[in-house]
C-alpha cells in the first residue's frame, strides 16, 4: 500500500490538472473565479486525488462543494488521509 | 480556429472526442464525410491535424451550420465540399471511404433541459434520442465504399442499448474506440427527477459518483 500523500503532492496533483504553478494554486481561494474551472476540471481533481488516496475521497460527504486547495488540505489532514 | 454560432451547435467535448478517435483509426489517404458537420469542427480538425491529403465532405441539415462551416473552412484554408440536406440526400451518389457521423442524439427531455440546445437549434431525435442515429445506422453501408467505415458517437443520455442493437444489426463489426464520463451541466441538477425517471424507463443511462451525477460519451467504429 502507497504510504500518504504529502501536502506538496496533493497540491501539484491539483496543480497539474489545472495546468498552473502549484505556488499560484495555493493561493486562489475559490476555483470557480478561474478560467480554466468547469465542472470536468473538478471531476478530474477528484478522481486524481481519489485515485492517489486509494478510493477514500469518494466517501467522503459534500467533496464535491469544496473549490480550493487550502480547503482540501484541511479537509484530508482531518481525515488523517496525508501525511 | 473555428468560428461558432448562436444558431450552430457549439461543438462540446463529445465533439473533441470524435476529433481524437478520427486520428487514431485514420491510416490513409481518404474520403471522408462530417455528417451534421454543424460549425465543421470535427471534420476541419482533423483536415488539420492529419498529413494525408483527404478529400473533406460537409453536410448538415441547417443552411446556416453549412454556411459557417465553409467560413471556417476558407479561414483555414482547407479545400472542401459541403452541402445541405437532411443525413445522406446531398450525397445520394457518393461513396466514403470514412464517415463521422455527428448528429444529435439525447432523449428530447434532456435535450430540453440541458444547455446545448438553445436558440433555435434542433434536437428532434425522439423520446430516447435514437431516432436519428439509427435512421443513419440502418442506410449508411450504401455510402461506404468497400472496407469504408462509420464512425459514431453515444451519448448516454439516450438509450444506448438500443443504438448498439441497431449497429450490431446492420454493421459486422462495431467496436468502442474512446469511452469518458463527463459531469452533467449543473443547471441541469434541478431536473434530477425527470432524469431519475428516463433512466427508471431506460431511456437514458447515466451514474453518481462523489455527489455528481456523469454521463458518458462513447465513439464506436462499424464496418
Amino acid at each position: 500500500m502507497k504510504k500518504k500523500p504529502s501536502k506538496e503532492e496533493i497540491i501539484k496533483i491539483v496543480a497539474k490538472i489545472l495546468k498552473m504553478s502549484p505556488q499560484k494554486i495555493e493561493k486562489i481561494d475559490n476555483y470557480e473565479k478561474m478560467d480554466n474551472w468547469d465542472s470536468l476540471a473538478q471531476l478530474d481533481i477528484i478522481s486524481a486525488l481519489d485515485k492517489r488516496l486509494n478510493g477514500k475521497i469518494g466517501k467522503i460527504k459534500n467533496i464535491t462543494e469544496i473549490k480550493s486547495v487550502k480547503k482540501i488540505l484541511s479537509l484530508l489532514k482531518k481525515k488523517s488521509l496525508i501525511a | 480556429m473555428i468560428k461558432q454560432e448562436k444558431k450552430v451547435f457549439t461543438p462540446n467535448a463529445t465533439t473533441k472526442l470524435l476529433v481524437d478517435s478520427t486520428l487514431k483509426i485514420l491510416k490513409k489517404k481518404s474520403d471522408i464525410l462530417d455528417l451534421g458537420c454543424g460549425t465543421g469542427y470535427v471534420g476541419l480538425s482533423v483536415a488539420k491535424k492529419i498529413k494525408f491529403k483527404n478529400n473533406y465532405y460537409f453536410s448538415d441539415l441547417s443552411k446556416k451550420a453549412v454556411e459557417l462551416c465553409k467560413k471556417n473552412a476558407k479561414k483555414n484554408r482547407i479545400k472542401i465540399y459541403a452541402k445541405v440536406g437532411s443525413m445522406y440526400n446531398p450525397w445520394e451518389e457518393k461513396k466514403f471511404d470514412l464517415i463521422i457521423e455527428s448528429i444529435s442524439a439525447i432523449a428530447k427531455k434532456v435535450a430540453v433541459i440541458s444547455p446545448w440546445y438553445k436558440n433555435g437549434i434542433p434536437c428532434d431525435c425522439g423520446e430516447d434520442g435514437t431516432e436519428l442515429v439509427n435512421d443513419v445506422l440502418k442506410v449508411t453501408k450504401k455510402y461506404l465504399k468497400k472496407n469504408g467505415k462509420l464512425i459514431f458517437p453515444i451519448v448516454t443520455l439516450s438509450n444506448k442499448q438500443k443504438i448498439l442493437k441497431t449497429a450490431n444489426k446492420y454493421f459486422k463489426n462495431v467496436k468502442l474506440i474512446i469511452s469518458k464520463d463527463w459531469p452533467l451541466p449543473k443547471s441541469m441538477y434541478s431536473k434530477k427527477k425527470l432524469l431519475e425517471r428516463l433512466k427508471k424507463k431506460g431511456l437514458i443511462s447515466y451514474k453518481t459518483k462523489y455527489g455528481l451525477i456523469l454521463y458518458s460519451s462513447e465513439i464506436y467504429i462499424a464496418y
